[in-house]
């Protein structure tokens, strides 16, 4: 009589045990989500033909840091973005497999807006002007190494 | 074709800051030596004209574009010394006026692309200008743009193993040789034969003109 209470006392603790352990070990393999409201920066990339560097790789590397704070791909809207939990400078490193690519920094500040943006020359706007201006430097440089050339020889002969 | 700054590491760029910094004084001497005063403005257009080539951008099959090198045109019409110093020049303000390619990246884009592709360009056109002229123009135009995008694939795709973090990833660039040498010979397989069949027309007036310096 004894032993059948004992292993019915024993059949209820296993059962339980058991009702207790699967919802547990369910959510060891869940994954939970949340929907959280805030401010991400979201930079727009381009090549200067135009054309967007759709789903190139890029990572976010967060102030002083050299491991990537976030990696990823751009999306189908040319952008990559993140939300910077500290303030200050930023870096984006986007590439393709074929080298091209760029580094922007970001000046972030304590309310996570972006204060200051170093991207170099790799600003979207203004490419042909710029290209127009370089073409500018060099004819401009040439012309002013040919004076000074035929100063010197007038300069010699006189 | 540029690669820009931050997906090259000083261990690649420094080694090439080293190689190229004789190359280009020796070059200088060449172009201060040889160039007279009825070539340097021709050699200002042409410059001109390689700079804008650099800068178009032709579209691609697959959606992509990539623009032309312009350095086998110099290289043809003034040689492989001069045709270096010149797209130096072409590759300086790319980076420091457009924002195409870097600074410190711009010795190996200048060994590659303004050394090692002029030289090509000018070798295999005089083995091969004996059979026929067009031919060895386009060949070697077409050449010399493979033969640059090999190296900087290769500069790029070594990236992974000679530069990477403490924790074994890599530092500037991810991608090895095995996707670097596609993406880049395949492209520039495309744009060397526009590029050649363009540079052969302009070859052929210069010609005309009697502007062809002395190979060197």
């Amino acid at each position: 009589m004894r032993t059948r209470t004992g292993c019915r006392v024993l059949a209820v603790a296993l059962a339980a045990g058991v009702a207790l352990w699967l919802p547990g070990a369910a959510l060891g393999h869940a994954m939970l989500h949340e929907v959280v409201e805030g401010d991400a920066v979201i930079v727009r990339l381009s090549f200067p033909g135009g054309d967007q560097p759709w789903f190139e790789p890029y990572e976010v590397f967060a102030p002083g840091d050299e491991t990537p704070f976030q990696t990823g791909r751009v999306n189908a809207l040319g952008e990559a973005s993140f939300r910077p939990d500290r303030p200050g400078a930023w870096r984006l490193r986007v590439f393709t497999a074929d080298g091209h690519g760029t580094v922007i920094g970001l000046e972030v500040d304590a309310a996570g807006a972006v204060s200051a943006v170093h991207a170099g020359h790799g600003h979207a706007h203004g490419y042909w002007p710029r290209v127009l201006a370089a073409l500018g430097y060099l004819l401009g440089g040439f012309g002013l190494w040919i004076l000074w050339r035929q100063r010197r020889a007038r300069a010699g002969a006189g | 074709m540029h690669i820009p700054d931050g997906l090259i590491s000083p261990q690649t760029y420094l080694p090439a800051l080293a190689l190229a910094a004789p190359l280009w004084l020796l070059a200088g001497r060449k172009l201060k030596a040889r160039l007279g005063d009825e070539a340097l403005p021709r050699l200002a257009v042409f410059t001109a004209l390689a700079f804008l080539l650099s800068t178009l951008m032709l579209p691609l099959p697959g959606g992509t574009s990539g623009h032309a090198v312009g350095v086998g045109l110099l290289a043809l019409v003034f040689g492989p010394w001069i045709a270096f110093m010149a797209y130096s020049l072409v590759l300086l303000l790319q980076a420091v006026v457009v924002g195409a390619g870097g600074v410190t990246s711009l010795p190996v884009n200048a060994l590659a692309m303004g050394f090692v592709g002029a030289w090509v360009t000018v070798g295999l056109h005089a083995a091969l200008r004996r059979f026929d002229e067009a031919v060895a123009v386009v060949v070697s135009v077409w050449a010399g743009v493979m033969v640059a995008a090999l190296i900087l694939a290769l500069a790029l795709g070594l990236q992974p193993s000679i530069a990477q973090a403490p924790d074994g990833t890599p530092r500037f660039f991810p991608f090895g040789p095995a996707v670097t040498l596609p993406a880049l010979l395949i492209p520039h397989a495309l744009i060397g034969a526009g590029e050649a069949v363009l540079t052969l027309l302009v070859y052929r007036h210069a010609r005309r003109r009697r502007w062809l310096g002395a190979p060197g």
